[in-house]
């Protein structure tokens, strides 16, 4: 099946910033996760993507076109929703239809007016008036309306209560589930990507650290607390990065079954994203 | 394309008020209904009409710096070419709604005093409505280069500008009416190959900014 995105070797060069020779390649059905410290490159790579910024050297290619040959028609089919930007402020809920049904071809009116109604959201107020979390929802029903093949979320549910944030991560699943459409996550609450991310790619300081399905880092990656002794005894295989710590070395170690097979009555703890990315960010090599 | 004019057109009215409307059109009216000489239709025809026409870049622009609204619409299906067009083209549409206010009142002016036949009339209308275009077309090219405070400064030059014209009119008493009745085929169009010719040119460097933009 052909990925529904394919970048290779993305380089943005900003004064005191380079997006170094990003690659990656989204799959059908896929939930991908971006994920990295503030100023990685996140945005960035986002806005390459979405044609906002030009890019110095790569290629992008969505849906198996690149922008020169049809930015409009591919664009018609990529759902956006970042933090901050959304329709003028001053519109009505109202509003937004008989904006929106001329600029995308597919706006379905039904499903417009159905996700306003399920996310409760009043057509004769104001955006500026609408709460956070609502306009938040808002965006969402913008980007799902007009049935896009992929969903472009960038710190999409910051500001979000738990609550309402697993709602939408609900609806992200929903809308992957029938294996043709996928969902590009950009995000620092990396909660999100251990629920529902299949694939992340972590960005530090414009490059890639690594891209791992969400298995691979479920199976392989976790952290071992331990003295000096048993630091040392660990092969440089096995650790990716430490930290060491005034009594102890956490150690972020990859390979865990193994180890755990080798070693008897090791305690290795469950590795979330988080702690995968601050190991990587603010860990040491051996 | 219509898309993004319908879209920033609504932002335009949901952000305006009515006041400013009635305001120009309780001006326009005293103008012609009460001051029935050929500086009210002048006052009208080149001076109201143009700077009424030319107001709204300044208003987009404060509302896209306000709502972010160009990184907005640039992730909208249209490529930044198209946005860029996309603005011209609102400001264009707006200012025809100005421009029929002035053609309303000049008619008016036409069928209360009659100094001149209609051509004439209708001369000074398409004088009027030329400045307004080459003036939105500035004002909405330097929209793209400098913040909503510059663009609302470059308006209120262009408006000191046109008064200042219209002083030198009144003061050196120049015959604006002889220029027109002699009808001259040649001036109308040069004038109109200018108006196009600078809108052209402010289209191609709002262009060159966006295009900036994007590399920075």
């Amino acid at each position: 099946m052909e990925p529904i995105l394919q970048i290779k070797d993305l380089t943005k060069k900003y004064k005191n910033f380079t997006l170094d020779h990003v690659s990656m390649e989204i799959p059908q059905g896929m939930i991908y996760g971006l994920v990295g410290e503030n100023g990685a490159g996140k945005t960035t790579t986002i806005s390459a993507i979405l044609n906002m910024v030009e890019k110095n050297e790569g290629t992008i290619t969505v849906f198996g076109r690149d922008y020169e040959q049809a930015e409009r028609e591919i664009k018609q089919d990529i759902g956006v929703v970042i933090d901050g930007l959304g329709p003028y402020s001053g519109y009505y809920v109202k509003d937004i239809h008989p904006i929106m049904k001329k600029i995308y071809e597919n706006w379905d009116r039904d499903l417009f007016f159905g996700y306003l109604d399920s996310f409760k959201l009043p057509l004769d107020k104001k955006i500026k008036d609408l709460s956070k979390g609502m306009s938040v929802k808002l965006n969402f029903a913008i980007a799902l309306s007009h049935h896009p093949r992929l969903l472009i979320l960038d710190e999409a549910t910051s500001g979000l209560d738990p609550v309402m944030r697993d709602e939408i991560l609900s609806l992200l699943q929903e809308f992957v589930l029938d294996g043709t459409n996928s969902v590009l996550l950009s995000t620092h609450i990396t909660s999100d990507l251990d629920k529902i991310a299949d694939y992340v790619m972590l960005l530090h300081e414009g490059k890639v650290m690594f891209v791992k399905t969400k298995e691979e880092l479920d199976v392989d990656f976790g952290i071992l607390h331990c003295g000096k002794d048993m630091f040392n005894a660990l092969s440089d295989e096995d650790i990716v990065y430490y930290i060491k710590e005034e009594f102890e070395y956490r150690v972020l170690i990859q390979n865990k079954r193994e180890l755990r097979a080798s070693i008897r009555d090791l305690a290795i703890d469950r590795a979330s994203i988080e702690d995968i990315m601050l190991f990587y960010i603010r860990g040491k090599k051996r | 394309m219509t898309g993004l004019v319908r879209k920033d057109l609504l932002a335009y009215y949901r952000r305006s008020t009515v006041a400013p409307f009635i305001i120009e059109i309780v001006i326009g009216l005293g103008l012609v209904l009460f001051l029935k000489n050929i500086y009210s239709l002048v006052t009208v025809a080149v001076l109201s009409m143009p700077m009424n026409m030319s107001g709204s870049p300044t208003t987009l622009k404060e509302i896209e710096a306000n709502s972010m609204g160009e990184r907005y619409a640039l992730t909208l299906p249209y490529s930044w070419k198209d946005f860029v067009k996309g603005r011209f083209l609102t400001a264009f549409a707006d200012g025809l709604g100005s421009a029929a206010t002035g053609l309303i009142l000049i008619l008016i002016h036409y069928l209360t005093v009659g100094t001149f036949s209609l051509p004439v009339y209708l001369q000074f209308w398409a004088g009027g409505f030329l400045l307004g275009c080459v003036y939105l077309s500035i004002n909405t090219a330097a929209s793209f280069f400098v913040g909503a405070t510059v663009t609302a400064v470059i308006y209120i030059v262009t408006a000191v500008f046109t008064i200042a014209g219209f002083l030198a009119y009144i003061l050196l008493d120049i015959k604006l009416d002889t220029l027109v009745t002699a009808e001259p085929v040649f001036l109308w169009m040069a004038g109109i190959i200018t108006a196009a010719g600078i809108s052209l040119l402010c289209v191609a460097v709002a262009f060159t900014a966006v295009k900036r933009s994007r590399r920075r």
